[in-house]
């Protein structure tokens, strides 16, 4: 056993890390955590962990996991969007409908910093809202999803927001998201229709595809921008325009006919 | 289909060929249909069949002098015993009809099941069953669009006869997969719709309803038997404020199906619909206290959900039998007054928090 011990001056934090490198036999669906949780007690290893969600001194400094949750009815693609962020890969025909709640970590690097991101997969159908709602409350950001090629799902957006208004902190980061752009001929709900909505709600909005990964990446890595900004943000730092980001990086889902 | 899901007869011609590993001996799809996936450990399963086999020969001897072919099945110690001890594929069907009393009512309502189908059908209801079918296991064979015959058929059937029936219920995502493991085993669509009515309508608490009150009080009621049973995990739990839905809403809902390997899940549902949910209870107590180390390991929340999804993988289920036997054993006793007792206490709890 050691014994470390720090010593600060008051407000201010010490960052300490421990790189500990482990070797294991990875094994599909089973996460690095995975392991990590199977070999800890053999290691004798007692991990805490400790966060601290502040800036120091400009220098950057790993930030709390920040919850994002997707949301929408069934069958709109919310797992099939998670896994194609995730593992970058769409296997049509794969996908279980998901029951109760799920989530599944990934980090990323926005400017130099690492983002991590606890995102939560839940069940679409009515009935399991009463269930996952009491997470809302935990998320930073909540992806809600309609599919293009169902107009009740669309329809539904509404009924989604106002359960989002009830449940889920007041400065939590939304986003809008049209999926399945990639359907061109059963589309049902138009482009401009899903723009009308954000704009009246004030949501930033766009267009998205599981199937052909069309701005899959960008949808996440604007949330986690804002959630970075909001926690390292600079006095003099303009404040990060979330849907003018978007505007400016979003691909159109068929960019190449008018 | 009878030629694919027929229990365990998977390696005779493999000793003509000499293949030299456990991979190139076993099918890549399980008796059920099942596709065995990439990380499948061929050589620790073949392993285990070669014991298993000898016990399932031996518990089908049994059955069959116990059954003598009838479909009726007392209940005392000895069938009871029986059951525990699991029932062979090939006399699961009777075994689980004539148990839950599903037999009983197929056999006084003829026509019941067809006339369901026959009728007018609820749209909505229709739309929401059609979402579910295409991701109800694609890693089954037996439902793919293009398999011969296609399970999905009689799947949409079973579920769409059930929410009629049982219009309280209608549809509630997780059926589709108990309909499902229901028609793989039973093969047999009406007898599939009857044990549905068993299980949903007599042996389950109301899991489905639209306000999920059995669900939300038996994740409750499990909260406090780990809160006696395994103090130590119910105290992290508790600290880290995380809600035992969160860790268990699939267990009760999906009933272990993609939870557990399969075979462990049909072990289970011997005991289902012989005994009722209380086993329920006992396979997650038997998981959580079994696994404690692991779980006390988590010092946050995704540390927790991940323990939790951990513990239903590896040897430790694979081997039904043995893991059959330890949740009778590991969680000590367990009485259905208990059980009642906590029902009622955690349901009002439940109730007063939802109004």
């Amino acid at each position: 056993p050691v014994e470390c011990r720090l010593m600060a001056p008051p407000h201010h934090t010490i960052q300490l890390v421990l790189k500990v490198h482990i070797c294991y036999k990875p094994q599909q669906n089973d996460s690095c955590l995975s392991n990590m949780l199977l070999y800890r007690p053999t290691l004798g290893l007692q991990v805490k962990v400790h966060y601290f969600p502040k800036t120091y001194h400009g220098i950057p400094v790993p930030l709390h996991p920040s919850g994002v949750m997707l949301v929408g009815d069934s069958g709109v693609g919310k797992t099939c969007l998670l896994v194609r962020f995730k593992d970058g890969a769409f296997l049509a025909g794969s996908f279980i409908s998901t029951v109760g709640i799920d989530f599944r970590n990934k980090v990323l690097n926005i400017d130099a910093v690492k983002v991590k991101l606890q995102i939560w997969d839940t069940a679409g159908q009515e009935r399991f809202r009463s269930v996952t709602h009491a997470y809302y409350r935990d998320a930073d950001a909540l992806l809600l999803l309609y599919d293009v090629t169902n107009k009740a799902s669309f329809d539904n957006i509404q009924a989604w927001l106002t359960e989002v208004h009830e449940f889920a902190q007041k400065e939590v980061v939304l986003m809008l998201l049209g999926n399945k752009a990639d359907v061109s001929h059963e589309r049902v709900v138009k482009r401009e229709e899903g723009e009308k909505l954000a704009k009246e709600y004030g949501v930033p909005f766009m267009e998205t595809s599981a199937k052909s990964g069309l701005n899959v990446e960008l949808a996440f890595t604007a949330v986690a921008k804002e959630l970075k900004h909001r926690v390292m943000k600079e006095p003099n730092e303009p404040k990060f325009q979330l849907q003018e980001y978007v505007n400016r990086e979003m691909k159109g889902a068929g960019c190449c006919r008018s | 289909m009878n030629k694919r899901a027929n229990g365990h007869s998977a390696q005779p011609q493999s000793r003509i060929n000499c293949p030299s590993s456990a991979k190139e001996r076993l099918p890549s799809v399980d008796p059920y249909g099942f596709e065995r996936g990439e990380d499948f450990d061929y050589e620790s399963y073949e392993e285990l069949m070669s014991e298993y086999l000898a016990v399932l020969t031996r518990r089908s001897i049994k059955w069959s002098k116990l059954l003598q072919g009838r479909s009726r099945v007392e209940k005392n110690m000895k069938v009871k015993r029986y059951v525990r001890k699991g029932v062979p594929n090939e006399h699961r069907t009777v075994v689980w009809m004539a148990a839950s009393g599903a037999q009983e009512q197929l056999e006084k309502n003829p026509g019941y099941y067809r006339s369901l189908l026959d009728a007018q059908h609820d749209a909505r209801l229709v739309d929401t069953i059609r979402t579910d079918l295409h991701r109800t296991f694609p890693d089954n064979v037996q439902f793919r669009r293009t398999a011969e015959p296609c399970l999905q058929s009689p799947l949409y059937n079973v579920l769409l006869a059930y929410g009629h029936h049982n219009k309280a219920v209608g549809y509630c995502q997780g059926m589709n997969f108990i309909a499902g493991y229901l028609i793989i085993i039973v093969k047999d669509e009406e007898k599939a719709f009857w044990l549905m009515d068993a299980l949903l309508g007599r042996i389950l608490p109301d899991f489905y309803t639209p306000a999920m009150l059995g669900l939300k009080t038996d994740q409750e009621v499990l909260g406090e038997l780990v809160r006696v049973k395994v103090p130590a995990v119910w105290q992290l739990i508790s600290d880290q404020g995380v809600m035992w839905t969160l860790l268990v809403s699939r267990w009760f809902i999906c009933l272990f199906i993609d939870v557990l390997p399969v075979e462990t899940v049909l072990r289970i549902w011997d005991c289902l619909f012989y005994e009722g949910s209380k086993i329920l209870f006992r396979v997650a107590l038997t998981l959580i206290r079994h696994n404690q180390e692991i779980i006390l390991q988590g010092r946050n929340l995704p540390d927790i959900c991940e323990s939790f999804k951990l513990i239903t993988k590896g040897p430790y289920v694979e081997d039904c039998h043995t893991f059959m036997q330890k949740i009778f054993n590991e969680p000590g006793s367990l009485s259905m007054a208990t059980i009642a007792k906590l029902r009622a206490t955690c349901r009002s709890r439940v109730e007063a928090e939802q109004s």
